[in-house]
């Protein structure tokens, strides 16, 4: 959009001192808003590292709801800008054309990947975790204790979960009998 | 560049330093080679006066122990401003003289005293003419100094405020520091710097980033303008990181006149409009 130089100076002080001074000076009948050059806008929004528990503060740079840049936040107390190896990759977690898209799934034996529905991967996953709980369950232990566990199955926590899906996970895992429950951090 | 504490510090150059820049700009906008010359000579004629004219005593004594606006402000003889006014006057006469009498009657409003030597001088000024860019231009160099000698005795103390806590005049510029990518905004008269947090309008203090956005040709540019739909100001900014190197604000100011007018063409104004 074409502006005349009055509209670029409208309004009380409507100009920095560069602007406003070579406009008048070199009378510049006209000045083009975008001349030869296409401008975007970009919204900033502030986010923590889904990684370790360190909890870095990253400024996330979106265009139309699309990630397109993410640096460290200058203004964390925790990074102050810095980001480690990981953080800075962070991008790439949300943008990625290897990310994958689908449920891959290789059969035992297989080697190959085949690519299989959500609606399918679900309930599999479930049947799978109660067969082996129920195949690996153990109401007592060796003395006659009463236990009520499964010894096949073992549960990882990680960084990326907050303390409340820790929370809501562990209730999960000891309802379900597991004794193997740990977290990354702790290893 | 004095740095004094993390949070202030004055973004004024040698003046080698400065030209230097300016042959650096000028390879990349060519186009603009007429401005950057002419800049070169206003520069110069600022400098010599910086390092030339001497504030009255008591200016150095002003309360520097909180930071400003500081208490009394620089005492300025008007005959001085007026002398590098002329020469301001003169070296835009020769870059475009068909101006030259237009720029005899900007000169002639500060020799009949129609015009002051305070930070907000040519403010009220109503008209086409560039008198309030211009009046910065002249009173720089007596600012510029008062800074200098009072940033040093400021403890460190975060002034977290729109205007300069020197002279209190508004900031025309922010850089990301090349390397803490932390905010500074730089006042349009007296060249101080001081830390502003970013994600936050530099203006009204708006932290909402559904209100706040910036506009540039790409999002690793070293060039954008900061928007703010609370209260409609834009902020230019250089990204040093995106530069490379240390940027020389009052220069880089001159190749974003394209990305004030996108600004404006989207209803944003400058932190220095009223209203």
């Amino acid at each position: 959009m074409a502006l005349t130089r009055r509209d670029f100076l409208k309004g009380a002080g409507g100009a920095t001192v560069g602007a406003g001074l070579l406009d008048w000076v070199f009378d510049a009948s006209e000045v083009q808003a975008g001349t030869g050059t296409l401008f975007s806008k970009y919204k900033e929004t502030t986010t923590v590292c889904p990684y370790c528990a360190v909890g870095c503060g990253i400024i996330c740079h979106t265009q139309d709801g699309k990630l397109v840049n993410a640096e460290g936040d200058p203004a964390h107390p925790v990074n102050e800008g810095a980001l480690c190896s990981k953080g800075s990759a962070l991008f790439q977690i949300a943008e990625n054309e290897r990310r994958l898209t689908k449920v891959k799934y290789r059969a035992a034996g297989s080697d190959k990947w085949e690519e299989k529905s959500w609606d399918w991967a679900l309930p599999r996953i479930a049947g799978l975790i109660k067969e082996t709980r129920d195949a690996t369950f153990a109401k007592t232990d060796k003395k006659g204790n009463l236990v009520n566990r499964t010894e096949g199955i073992a549960f990882l926590g990680g960084a990326a979960l907050d303390n409340e899906e820790c929370y809501l996970y562990t209730k999960l895992a000891r309802s379900l009998g597991i004794a193997y429950l740990e977290h990354q951090a702790r290893i | 560049m004095i740095v004094v504490t993390k949070h202030l510090r004055h973004g004024g150059k040698s003046l080698d330093a400065t030209l230097n820049y300016l042959a650096f700009r000028k390879e990349s906008y060519p186009a603009l080679s007429k401005a950057f010359d002419l800049y070169a000579r206003i520069f110069s004629i600022q400098r010599r006066y910086l390092e030339t004219i001497k504030l009255p005593s008591q200016t150095s004594v002003a309360n520097a122990e909180a930071p400003g606006p500081m208490g009394p402000l620089p005492v300025i003889d008007a005959k001085e401003v007026v002398c590098i006014l002329s020469e301001i006057c003169e070296a835009l006469g020769e870059a475009a003289p068909e101006r030259s009498a237009g720029l005899t009657e900007i000169l002639q409003l500060w020799r009949n005293g129609e015009i002051g030597t305070g930070p907000d001088a040519a403010s009220a000024f109503r008209g086409d003419a560039p008198v309030r860019e211009m009046a910065l231009l002249a009173l720089n160099p007596f600012y510029e100094k008062f800074a200098l000698e009072v940033i040093p005795r400021i403890e460190d103390n975060k002034w977290n405020q729109p205007s300069c806590p020197i002279c209190g005049q508004h900031p025309f510029i922010g850089l990301y520091d090349i390397s803490s990518g932390e905010r500074y905004l730089q006042c349009e008269l007296c060249r101080t710097q001081w830390e502003r947090e970013r994600l936050t309008c530099g203006f009204c203090g708006c932290h909402d980033s559904d209100m706040l956005g910036y506009i540039s040709v790409s999002s690793g540019n070293a060039h954008r303008v900061e928007t703010c739909d609370l209260c409609k100001r834009y902020m230019k900014i250089v990204d040093e990181r995106s530069l490379g190197r240390e940027a020389v604000p009052h220069v880089e100011e001159i190749t974003m006149i394209d990305l004030e007018a996108e600004a404006k063409s989207n209803g944003y104004r400058p932190y220095c409009s009223s209203g």
